[in-house]
């Protein structure tokens, strides 16, 4: 259990619980690891528990003509389980391991007790809620209006961010469909990306070489989106 | 722009109507009735939110705006609200709310709002269910903006407008389609066209009339359903 406390400072919103709260809280979790493409939500089934990612991370997707779309990326920045905190016992998106790593996991119905009992647990998921309605309307104008070589440069920085690394494993197939492209529009947009030195990309493999560029390569949405976060659960 | 039929009955925002008859009209009495015209501006990106907002004739738009062009992330009528933000305790608003349909709106000032939220489980619980559905619909604008076809998009914007003004027929223009579909003129007039030579629609003079209902739900992408579906699983 003092394994879970001293680990359970690597996600942001427990975080920012007062300590004997999120002990409270995170008495009955446990830790689970997560592998590549495991889904943890299904649309239409019932939420068991919600998840606080530690290393690994999520994307959240709705499915779509080509298979999935993107929709928004969890991490240790945030949590899994946005329908519990408003109430709703089934999720309608999916969520997938984007990447491998550890996560804490509690029990539903110990996680809704706990949020009756605990205003400050309530202002953190409430402003999370706010942060993920954020990303989503961002979402909405990012796929309709911005070239994929700037979505793509987003998603690595979100996705480095996530992991807390400048090199990821991805594949082109994945790619695509994260970001609802064909798979020869990824490669164009990664060779443009890595000729201007900003990534390499080989077998799946990728190093973010300048940061910096990456991120005036990408589209306003991803300090947006860091802008947002920090705005909302500053307060 | 949309037009809105007279009610026969006095009409009622659904959120509103469906609370324990005692809460329903404490919230009543709390509520300003106010009568708003197309296009005015009810909240604004990055500003602060200042009332809950409930329609019961009226429509509102929530708008996205980036420095690339504006859409529509979702439309509100009496099935909803707009001010959720205050409901996850934000007092700022992400998206410019616009009046899309003239009409009625109930005004629930932001204290007021916040009140009934923190005393009352049963407003608390609805409101927190509205605005999983209302996530719900944004999360579906952002698969449906990358991938399905004007006229699959138009003939859903087109349902959805339809069941919140309660009529099938509305006042509407290319100019306010192309903006809230994030498209160009030309895109939505041809959109139009082939919808209205499937017998689906009718355009004339700004008037839009729905002539084939279930064929215009066949010719949307499966948005409206799957919308409609989150919505009714859980409002109630």
């Amino acid at each position: 259990m003092f394994l879970h406390h001293r680990n359970a400072l690597g996600n942001k919103l427990l975080a920012a619980l007062p300590r004997a709260e999120r002990e409270r809280l995170l008495d009955p979790a446990e830790p689970v690891r997560l592998e590549l493409r495991d889904v943890v939500a299904e649309r239409g089934s019932r939420v068991t528990h919600a998840w606080f990612p530690l290393t690994a991370f999520l994307s959240q997707v709705v499915p779509a003509d080509r298979g999935h779309l993107e929709v928004g990326l969890v991490g240790f920045e945030g949590f899994l389980g946005l329908p519990l905190a408003l109430g709703v016992g089934s999720s309608r998106l999916d969520a997938v391991v984007q990447g491998a790593g550890e996560a804490l996991r509690v029990p539903a119905r110990h996680f809704l007790r706990h949020l009756e009992q605990s205003a400050a647990l309530r202002r953190v998921t409430g402003r999370y809620a706010h942060v993920v309605m954020s990303q989503l309307t961002q979402n909405a104008v990012c796929n309709r209006f911005h070239v994929v070589e700037q979505r793509l440069a987003r998603w690595l920085l979100m996705s480095a961010d996530r992991a807390r690394s400048l090199n990821f494993e991805v594949t082109h197939a994945f790619l695509g469909m994260i970001l609802g492209v064909r798979r020869v529009g990824v490669t164009q947009a990664a060779r443009a990306l890595s000729e201007r030195g900003l990534i390499e990309y080989a077998r799946g493999h990728i190093v973010i070489r300048d940061r910096r560029g990456l991120q005036g390569a990408a589209c306003p949405c991803y300090r947006i989106d860091l802008d947002t976060y920090r705005d909302t659960m500053a307060r | 722009m949309l037009l809105n039929q007279p009610a026969a009955a006095p009409a009622q925002n659904r959120l509103i109507a469906l609370l324990p008859p005692a809460d329903r009209k404490r919230i009543l009495e709390r509520c300003e009735r106010r009568v708003h015209e197309v296009e005015e501006v009810l909240a604004e990106d990055g500003k602060p939110i200042r009332h809950a907002w409930f329609p019961t004739t009226g429509v509102i738009s929530q708008i996205q705006p980036s420095e690339a062009g504006w859409i529509e992330v979702a439309l509100v009528g009496h099935e909803g609200m707009v001010g959720v933000g205050l409901v996850l305790g934000v007092s700022k608003s992400l998206v410019i709310a616009t009046i899309q349909a003239p009409g009625e709106i109930l005004h629930l000032s932001a204290r007021h709002f916040k009140a009934e939220i923190d005393g009352n489980p049963a407003f608390r619980k609805l409101i927190n269910a509205y605005t999983y559905a209302q996530m719900k619909q944004v999360a579906l604008a952002a698969a449906c903006n990358r991938f399905h076809l004007v006229e699959q998009r138009l003939a859903r914007w087109l349902l959805m407008a339809s069941d919140r003004v309660r009529s099938r027929r509305f006042r509407m223009t290319h100019d306010v389609l192309a903006q809230m579909l994030g498209v160009r003129r030309p895109g939505v007039t041809s959109a139009a066209s082939a919808l209205q030579a499937r017998g689906l629609i009718r355009y004339h003079r700004g008037v839009l009339d729905v002539l084939d209902r279930p064929g215009l739900e066949k010719a949307s992408c499966e948005c409206y359903r799957l919308q409609l579906e989150a919505y009714n699983d859980v409002v109630k």
